[in-house]
Parts: structure tokens; C-alpha cells; sequence
């Protein structure tokens, strides 16, 4: 697979309320370490629920991509014509499958990645929480390889502060495009595989939930004591201010770092997908 | 976009936690210009919605809907003299 040629990257940032900010940054991370590796802009599709006007504004690098909505991803999937299609999720996910104006569950999308006569290999990373439900689904098809590739499995996955990245960023994702920019042939087969980029995920997300472990009592300190603070003094605001206040507790409050589970559905497949 | 970093007693109607939540890089601030209403400096996009704030930080509204290319993101913020957010090193695999 050379991801300049014949193959489409499809961004699924979606929500059925507000696209979180931190969501569209990573996907503009993705988008730009993708076009420095020669990938054109018309080949890339953001799926979102947010106003593209204000994407663009936040997020330049995404100039030119093509914009969908959540209820046109199915079909835009079914339909796309290249050889090969990588799909990335950033966004949130609950047991009720991808959030979107309507949850993107496992079967539909599956049945629209199958049912495409066009294309030979399929990636799909599943970044959201509890990506588990998209595994142990049916992936054979002849003369096709789909790959189904999770961050984690039933349980929150992990975004988190990463030196040169100013945000929270989904951590896996960014193992996605570091192993991108530097590919490793973990297996020592003389081939850079999507087997080989599951692995640099699996060992690079263990990696940093191993150093948020070591630091993370001494960082969040001052914030669980400014918490406490400002449960005392929320008299003092407006109903909307107050409201917000009790969502950034909540927000703080509700900051975990979940162990990651990353798995592969279609080993075989995985194996036979090459990056040139 | 550019970044610019405020003291934390900027903004004083957000409270700290707000301002921890920003500084943790789960929600945004941005400097904005917004020429329907002048009166907004700033913008603060959270988990839920976006909201327009005043020079203090006081909540104007949320975005309008129909909000187009008038809304100019100027400067993402973030806040000194507070807990900054945590971060690790880029693994080096």
C-alpha cells in the first residue's frame, strides 16, 4: 500500500452534541503528518458533526480536505472508488457504538466496509472508549484484507499531554502517526505491515500510561485541591457561569488514566498489508 | 494558530477550575474577534458547547448557529501561575 496513491483517509470526528476541540487537533495532527508524507488533500475526508467554517478556522492544515456529516458516512464509505481506505476515529464512544448524530455501531459500519466493490485493503483504527465492540466481528472477505485495529477495548481511552503536542491528545493516535513518520519492522520481516504498526501502538500507549503512572499523583495535587475550592465558593456565580463550573469539576473531577488494551481483528490480513 | 499565555488573574469571572480545565488542554480559550459583537474577546469551547465571553470572562451567549466567517480565532490561551498541564515525553521506541 503506498498511502499517496489509490488510497483515501477518512477522519471520523464525530459527536451528537459538540465536537470537542481536542478531537479535531488531533485529527489536524494526523492530516498534517500525512500530507508531509505526500498525501494530497483530496484524498482525505474529515466526517464531522462540527461547522466546517469553524473547523477550518481552528484547524488551517484541514484546507481543501472534503467535509461530510456523520449520517453521510456509510454511504460515503460504500462508495469510495481507490484500492485502499484508512479510516481513523477520534472522537467519543460508548457500548452504544461510535457518538454521532446517530451511533456508527459495529454491524452497519462493517456491512458498508464489506459491501464496497472497489476496494483491496481496509484500516481502520478505532480511537474512541470502548472500541472492544467493534472487535470479534466477521472481517473475511476474498481478495480483501480488512484490518480492524483497537486503542483500547471496554474501557476510556487515553488522551493525555504529550511533550510538543499542546493539548490532550488521544494517545494512540498519535503512536499511529509516529509510527507513520518512522516505521519500524517490529517482526523483523523485511516488510513495515499494519501488523508491525499495531505493535508500535500497543508498546507506545504502554509506554506512556507507564510515565503519566509515575507522575501523575504529584500533577494532579493542586488540582484536586483547587477543586475542592471551588465547591466552596460556587455562591458567588451566575447560573450558566455555575453550570460550567460543575462541568470543569466534573471535566477534572472525571480525569482517569485507564489502562489500554490495544487489539487486532484479522491477523492474516494485518500481516498482508504493506506500506511501501 | 498562534498561542498567547495570560496571567491567571486574567479573565477573573472563570474560576480556577475553568482555568485548570483549559490548561489541561481538555478545553479551549481562544482570543477572538467577532465583529456583531464587539463586546466578545474571547471564546470558550468546552465539552458541550462554545460560549462568548466578555473581557472578564463573563458568559455573553453560546456561539450563534449561524456564525460564518465573522468569528475570527485570533490566539489560543492558556494561563500562567497555575498548574500547566501535565505532560510526558514523546516515547522513544
Amino acid at each position: 500500500m503506498n498511502i499517496c496513491r489509490n488510497t483515501k483517509f477518512l477522519f471520523v470526528v464525530t459527536s451528537s452534541g459538540k465536537v470537542e476541540d481536542r478531537f479535531l487537533y488531533d485529527a489536524e495532527l494526523f492530516v498534517r503528518i500525512i500530507q508531509s508524507k505526500g498525501v494530497n488533500p483530496s484524498d482525505i475526508i474529515i466526517a464531522t458533526d462540527a461547522k466546517e467554517s469553524i473547523v477550518l478556522a481552528k484547524c488551517p492544515a484541514m484546507l481543501g480536505v472534503t467535509f461530510i456529516t456523520s449520517l453521510q458516512l456509510l454511504s460515503t464509505i460504500n462508495t469510495i472508488d481507490d484500492d485502499n481506505l484508512i479510516i481513523l476515529t477520534d472522537c467519543h464512544g460508548s457500548i452504544r457504538g461510535i457518538d454521532a448524530q446517530s451511533p456508527i455501531m459495529p454491524h452497519p459500519l462493517t456491512e458498508a466496509i464489506k459491501t464496497n466493490p472497489s476496494l483491496k485493503n481496509i484500516i481502520v483504527f478505532f480511537g474512541q472508549c470502548y472500541a472492544g465492540i467493534y472487535n470479534w466481528v466477521d472481517l473475511r472477505k476474498d481478495n480483501t484484507n480488512i484490518v480492524y485495529l483497537g486503542a483500547t477495548g471496554f474501557d476510556s481511552s487515553l488522551s493525555y499531554g504529550v511533550s510538543g503536542i499542546p493539548w490532550s491528545a488521544n494517545i494512540s493516535l498519535v503512536a499511529f502517526g509516529q509510527w507513520l513518520l518512522q516505521p519500524i519492522d517490529i517482526d523483523g520481516d523485511g516488510q513495515f505491515t499494519v501488523m508491525d504498526l499495531y505493535k508500535y501502538i500497543a508498546c507506545f500507549t504502554n509506554s506512556v500510561t507507564d510515565e503519566i503512572e509515575k507522575k501523575q499523583t504529584a500533577d494532579l495535587v493542586d488540582a484536586k485541591v483547587e477543586l475542592k475550592l471551588s465547591m466552596r465558593d460556587q455562591g458567588h456565580s451566575t447560573d450558566t457561569m455555575m453550570q460550567l463550573e460543575k462541568e470543569a469539576i466534573d471535566v477534572l473531577g472525571n480525569y482517569i488514566v485507564p489502562h489500554q488494551n490495544p487489539w487486532l481483528l484479522n491477523a492474516f490480513s494485518a500481516q498482508n498489508i504493506q506500506f511501501e | 494558530m498562534d498561542q498567547k499565555t495570560l496571567p491567571a488573574t486574567a479573565l477573573p469571572s472563570l474560576s480556577g477550575t475553568i482555568k485548570d480545565a483549559i490548561n489541561f488542554g481538555l478545553w479551549f480559550l481562544y482570543e477572538i474577534s467577532y465583529l456583531p459583537n464587539p463586546s466578545a474577546k474571547y471564546s470558550l469551547a468546552t465539552s458541550r458547547g462554545e460560549f462568548l465571553l466578555t473581557q472578564d470572562g463573563d458568559i455573553i451567549s453560546p456561539i450563534p448557529e449561524d456564525v460564518t466567517e465573522d468569528l475570527k480565532y485570533l490566539f489560543k490561551i492558556t494561563f500562567s501561575g497555575i498548574p500547566s498541564a501535565p505532560v510526558v515525553n514523546m516515547p522513544a521506541l
